[in-house]
């Protein structure tokens, strides 16, 4: 099991479309893909979940990652991040 | 595509043919009509000899005022340029000069029993109907509650299981395994069945079954808008598909931007409650409500909320 902290850098915050990017990326993998913000955490295949959070830029985010895959998932997110600049 | 000829059209408008019955066979290309009313005032600058002809009481009443050297030689030149058919409306009576030129030309002089307006109206979505590039799909093509959808997926994915589960709950069937597609003007696409497939889906381990036999009249239509397009995939974990609806994805049929759900199947999901769903969403964007994008929306007051509880909290 391996986890990253990411503080989200965009002012829009994790809103529909950049969540639901991360969504279908997490689905590419083997591994279990979950996000805590604040007190709560969240499937990361799971758009609905993630959406829940609400997440707000500035705020910080841990992704943990479980399972074969665990090591490459949370590269290609952090690169996914850092697309929508949000990291 | 068949050439349409004006056998085609004396059928369908059971119009009598008076002379020329040799002309039958010619072929009509534009959807256009002509009145020559200025040619028989001797003016042929502009006869637009490859249209159908029409003849209204206007022109047939002019053409009485005429001398019979000047009938006889406007008329004369009328027929040379072979016009596909010369047609006279309810109240348009055709002199024996037109008739013989008719019957020398080969060319059909038809009258209708319907008013010249009545006949124009009519004729022009007749014409640009059955003279329009028509393209088959392989896809099957229903009309749910006023929406023409569209529906793809490769061979055994459940396209006609899909239309007859939609069928039985009232909806109309146009087209199943081919749907042949048409502009009747830009941006608007016609789907309809080829003539041997009108009324029949076929049903793996049933066969061949008459939606109208089976389901009564009201379970299939002639032809439809197509609205939407929904292509039936397997689950793909992978596949990069638009999650909430926001982003509106379109995809191009012909020249006409219509647009597109896809839609994975999978043994749980019900495939055609979902495409019946695809067509509500539709049809409550057509009246102006988005439900993705009020979800959107709501979803970043959301998160402007939690900013601003963040900024109240460090200020503390």
């Amino acid at each position: 099991m391996k986890e990253r902290t990411f503080v989200i850098k965009n002012p829009a915050g994790m809103h529909a479309r950049p969540a639901t990017k991360l969504v279908t990326l997490a689905n590419h993998f083997k591994a279990d893909v979950f996000i805590r913000y604040e007190d709560h955490q969240v499937n990361m295949k799971s758009v609905m979940g993630v959406l829940s959070l609400g997440i707000h830029g500035g705020s910080t985010i841990t992704v943990r990652a479980d399972g074969d895959d665990e090591e490459e998932a949370l590269d290609a997110i952090e690169d996914l991040l850092r697309d929508f600049n949000m990291p | 595509m068949m050439d349409f000829t004006v056998k085609q059209l004396v059928k369908d408008f059971s119009l009598d043919v008076v002379a020329g019955e040799e002309g039958l066979v010619k072929i009509i290309t534009e959807p256009q009509l002509s009145r020559p009313g200025i040619e028989l005032a001797g003016m042929f600058d502009f006869y637009e000899h490859n249209r159908l002809q029409l003849f209204g009481s206007k022109e047939a009443t002019f053409f009485k005022r005429l001398t019979e050297n000047q009938q006889v030689s406007r008329v004369d030149k009328l027929f040379r340029k072979q016009p596909p058919a010369f047609l006279f409306s309810k109240n348009a009576e055709v002199s024996d000069v037109i008739k013989n030129a008719g019957n020398e030309h080969g060319i059909c002089v038809l009258k209708s029993n319907e008013r010249t307006s009545a006949l124009a109206s009519e004729l022009w979505p007749y014409l640009t109907a059955k003279l329009a590039q028509r393209q088959s799909f392989h896809a099957t093509l229903l009309n749910i509650n006023g929406i023409g959808v569209l529906i793809r997926g490769e061979s055994g994915i459940g396209k006609s299981e899909v239309a007859l589960e939609l069928v039985r709950n009232g909806h109309q069937l146009v087209a199943d395994d081919r749907v042949d597609l048409y502009e009747r003007e830009a941006g608007t696409l016609i789907g309809e069945a080829p003539d041997v497939l009108k009324h029949y889906l076929e049903i793996r381990g049933i066969g061949v079954v008459d939606v109208v036999k089976l389901f009564g009249a009201q379970a299939f239509k002639e032809d439809q808008t197509v609205m939407l397009v929904v292509d039936l995939v397997d689950f793909d974990k992978q596949i990069d598909e638009d999650r909430l609806g926001i982003e509106n994805r379109k995809e191009k049929l012909i020249n006409t931007w219509v647009p597109h759900a896809k839609i994975p199947i999978t043994a749980a999901r019900s495939a055609s409650m979902l495409v019946e769903v695809a067509a509500m969403n539709l049809r409550l964007k057509l009246f102006g409500t988005d439900m993705a994008k009020d979800f959107s929306e709501s979803l970043n007051k959301a998160i402007e909320s939690n900013a601003k509880k963040a900024k109240k909290n460090k200020g503390n």
